[in-house]
């Protein structure tokens, strides 16, 4: 009889322990879920902070830009010639693709240069999928000699940098 | 007595299991510390990333800026040349009131596209500054971040004037007009003299020079020389040996591109009537830079200055 009080005393115990196990385990589990969620959502932020920072920094790169005086300002020969030798300057920048994109005149169909009324640049591409673009505009410039006169002809267009999202 | 046994033992019993549920819980307080610690160091070695963009110096010249932390803070910064480009590494750590000191192996973080020279040294406040980098044309801007105070020693007027204009809080100057903005126990940085901890020479004695200082090298107190030219100055004063000489290599590969996009440039420009003499000079000077090291920035200072000088005389057609 004392023996059959004594177990009933132990699996009582062994269960209230076990009980109390078990709710710290998915108090735990819980913190962490919350924890892992807020380290996601704090490094798209950073990844999208990084990327809108980039822009202007892209934009002033040597290998793209008109001259270190101004900004914003991309010289449509460097992108050409860059688009050719891109791939070099892979995991050189923190984004997941480049392009410059004519804005005017607007077209219904996106048609990549080097073509005719083509309509972007495709400077860089990562061939990543899951990505969001943040951009800017800019002045496409590019020197060109019209009756023994050389000069700059610009256009309005736009940057486009693609944030990696982690999934 | 057997109740008494009964009672010891449901006691023994539930003291070792509370015993090990309190031990386990602290065990992972502690490290759930450590890692929430080192999330946050991430974190920071990213923003520091995000605050050295709104830096680029770009056409200002030059810029400054401060980041101060809570915690007193450690900025590892190091230099791998692991692929063309190279990378700077960086890695936070910060002060632990729990366990060991600093956190051991940070996560570190690669900036590419960045040439960062700093000290290893531990602090509340970090200055930045950050510079443009020309080799004829502009390469990329250089950044500094610095903790530690310096003290220039009858420093020569431009750059005496320089850091007077950076406002630079960290960087004192002694002139030998009297003026004394140093702070005591700062490092001591002497031009062309001897008696300090660091010792700057200058090298630029030809006419093209706009001062002696243009390029030359630093010795410092471990008796190790490191070149500069330029605006690469105070990343030799501030910089290990190897890292500044990895950042070096890197930036002078960077250019060696530049120089290559600049070059195919010129065939585009060419088929439009803008003729451009300089496409042969450029390759030349592509390959030069390709492999060239810290040692070869005096004659790179005057093949760029060369360069520049003959891109001024193309006019509307000049490359930069």
């Amino acid at each position: 009889m004392v023996n059959k009080i004594a177990d009933m005393k132990i699996m009582q115990m062994t269960f209230m322990i076990l009980f109390v196990f078990i709710f710290f385990t998915f108090a735990f589990l819980f913190f962490v879920s919350t924890q892992s969620g807020k380290v996601n959502e704090n490094f798209n932020v950073l990844q999208k902070e990084s990327a809108i920072a980039s822009i202007e920094t892209i934009a002033n790169m040597p290998e793209l830009s008109c001259d270190s005086s101004r900004t914003l300002c991309i010289d449509e020969d460097k992108i050409v010639v860059f688009g050719s030798i891109s791939n070099s300057y892979r995991n050189f920048w923190p984004v997941a693709s480049i392009r410059v994109r004519k804005i005017f005149p607007k077209s219904a169909k996106d048609i990549k240069c080097p073509a005719t009324n083509c309509t972007y640049y495709e400077v860089y591409n990562s061939n990543q999928t899951n990505y969001k673009s943040e951009g800017t505009f800019v002045s496409i410039c590019k020197v060109v000699r019209n009756e023994n006169v050389a000069q700059e002809i610009c256009e309005p267009g736009r940057l486009d940098v693609g944030v990696k999202i982690s999934s | 007595m057997n109740k008494r046994g009964q009672y010891n033992f449901v006691l023994i019993f539930a003291s070792l299991a509370g015993a090990m549920i309190l031990l386990l819980a602290i065990y992972g307080a502690v490290k759930a510390g450590g890692t929430f610690q080192r999330q946050n160091e991430a974190e920071i070695a990213k923003s520091i990333d995000i605050v050295m963009n709104e830096l680029q110096a770009g056409f200002a010249g030059a810029a400054t800026s401060v980041i101060s932390f809570p915690k007193v803070t450690r900025i590892k910064n190091e230099c791998n040349l692991n692929s063309r480009f190279g990378e700077n590494v960086i890695s936070v750590q910060t002060k632990s009131s729990i366990g060991e000191d600093w956190t051991v192996n940070p996560q570190e973080y690669s900036i590419r596209n960045k040439y960062i020279f700093s000290e290893t040294q531990d602090g509340k406040k970090f200055y930045i500054y950050s510079k443009p980098f020309e080799t004829g044309y502009e390469v990329s801007d250089v950044i500094f971040i610095t903790t530690g105070d310096y003290c220039f020693v009858y420093p020569p007027e431009e750059i005496a004037q320089e850091i007077e204009g950076l406002n630079v809080p960290n960087i004192g100057i002694q002139s030998d007009n009297g003026n004394n903005t140093c702070k005591e126990e700062a490092k001591k940085v002497c031009f062309g003299i001897a008696g300090c901890e660091i010792k700057v020479t200058g090298e630029c004695n030809q006419q093209r020079c706009e001062s002696e200082y243009d390029f030359g090298f630093i010795t410092d107190e471990n008796g190790e020389i490191k070149y500069y030219s330029e605006n690469l100055l105070l990343g030799a004063i501030i910089s290990e040996k190897a890292d500044y000489e990895c950042n070096i290599k890197r930036l002078l590969y960077r250019s060696s591109r530049v120089a290559d996009i600049l070059s195919r440039k010129i065939d585009l420009m060419n088929m439009r009537g803008c003729n451009n003499l300089l496409k042969m000079d450029l390759d030349r000077f592509a390959i030069t830079l390709q492999n060239a090291t810290a040692e070869d920035l005096g004659d790179i200072y005057y093949l760029a200055n060369d360069l520049d000088k003959a891109n001024s005389k193309g006019g509307e057609c000049g490359l930069w």
